[in-house]
């Protein structure tokens, strides 16, 4: 999948390139780029570790499945197998990440549940149900407090940097249920 | 609120804190969990630098402002501000690329005018898919992912569309 993507994504850029005059340019991207892969990796590295450290030894005591019995009616419908088999775990504690806003901690976690999920699946070359509903539930950001925004709204010198959390929070429920409703149809027809 | 979310961190780590302190066997449960999470970023390295080269030659090309003209009339038709296009384009690709495109146009347009009020609100409520689904899958080593593309697709189209329409109702 990810093959065609960047196949797409280079053959239209060099055809631009070449049309533009923009060689040089697109040359020196590659590069940039690359090192940006670098430096990102090291950065997850840290919160990864970190993270995944941290889960671990809340897992252990039973911490993560007391969360997800919170929020187990919910699982039960998203990630049917997954909740048969009591792996939600890493699950809840993604959501939980995402909807409270720690960012850096629902990559590692949501990484940690699709391990999870991969040791239940059938067919390891192939996405289960379960994986699907997780990684299309995270492209739709769950976020009811976008700080990061509001920050750079208030220091491009907004007069109400906070006006955007309601719609924001409206939009995101209506896109999060409407990511849950397209992805349940189309796992019954893939 | 945004003092409620601060403090969820320390919390957490003020509770392992304690769990380290009355349980022998913490530390090493916590290496064995940090270990397993330094492997798995570490296997995430040959995708990202792929994936990061194509979309960094993508929008140095210059492909990505005709793009913008080619989708100008759909846009005008669903009732998106034309000015986010540039944002809608390089969101689903890249998380600081489209923050950083958010803080131009909010310079170029002022932070509360409608499009870059639309433009907040996309940007909260949706994520990087392409970075997402591509960190998800390839940390597995799945590779067939299925409806996955399309869903998440269809899903920032649906968001960009209803965060338009939220906006319009809030701000109009």
């Amino acid at each position: 999948m990810l093959g065609y993507i960047v196949a797409i994504l280079y053959i239209i850029s060099v055809i631009f390139a070449v049309c533009t005059g923009g060689t040089e340019q697109l040359s020196s991207s590659v590069f940039t780029s690359v090192k940006s892969a670098v430096d990102l990796v090291l950065t997850l590295c840290g919160v990864m570790t970190f993270w995944c450290g941290i889960i671990n030894v809340l897992d252990k005591k039973g911490i993560v499945n007391r969360l997800s019995r919170l929020i187990s009616p919910i699982l039960k419908f998203l990630f049917p197998n997954a909740y048969k088999n009591g792996a939600c775990g890493e699950i809840s504690a993604n959501i939980s990440a995402n909807i409270l806003g720690i960012g850096n901690a629902a990559t590692p976690l949501a990484l940690a549940a699709m391990s999870r999920l991969q040791k239940l699946n059938g067919n390891k070359d192939v996405a289960s149900d379960d994986m699907v509903m997780l990684a299309v539930l995270n492209t739709a950001s769950l976020d009811i407090f976008p700080a990061t925004l509001i920050a750079l709204r208030q220091s491009a010198g907004s007069q109400s940097p906070y006006s955007i959390i309601l719609p924001t929070v409206i939009a995101s429920f209506l896109t999060v249920v409407f990511a849950i409703t397209i992805t349940k149809l189309f796992s019954l027809v893939f | 609120m945004q003092y409620v979310s601060s403090l969820i961190l320390p919390s957490i780590l003020f509770f392992v804190g304690i769990l380290f302190l009355f349980d022998k066997n913490g530390f090493e449960i916590f290496l064995q969990g940090a270990k397993n999470g330094f492997n798995t970023a570490i296997s995430l390295l040959p995708t990202l630098v792929l994936l990061l080269s194509a979309i960094g030659m993508f929008t140095s090309s210059g492909a990505v402002d005709l793009l913008c003209k080619l989708l100008a009339p759909i846009a005008e038709r669903l009732a998106v501000s034309q000015e986010i296009l540039p944002l809608l384009l390089l969101r689903p690709v890249s998380g600081s690329g489209s923050m950083a495109m958010a803080s131009e146009l909010f310079k170029k347009y002022t932070a509360d005018s409608f499009a870059c009020l639309c433009a907040c609100v996309i940007m909260g409520s949706s994520d990087t898919m392409l970075y997402v689904i591509s960190v998800y899958f390839s940390s597995v080593g799945i590779k067939r992912t299925r409806h996955t593309l399309i869903c998440a697709f269809l899903t920032l189209i649906f968001c960009i569309f209803i965060s338009c329409f939220v906006c319009r109702i809030f701000f109009t």
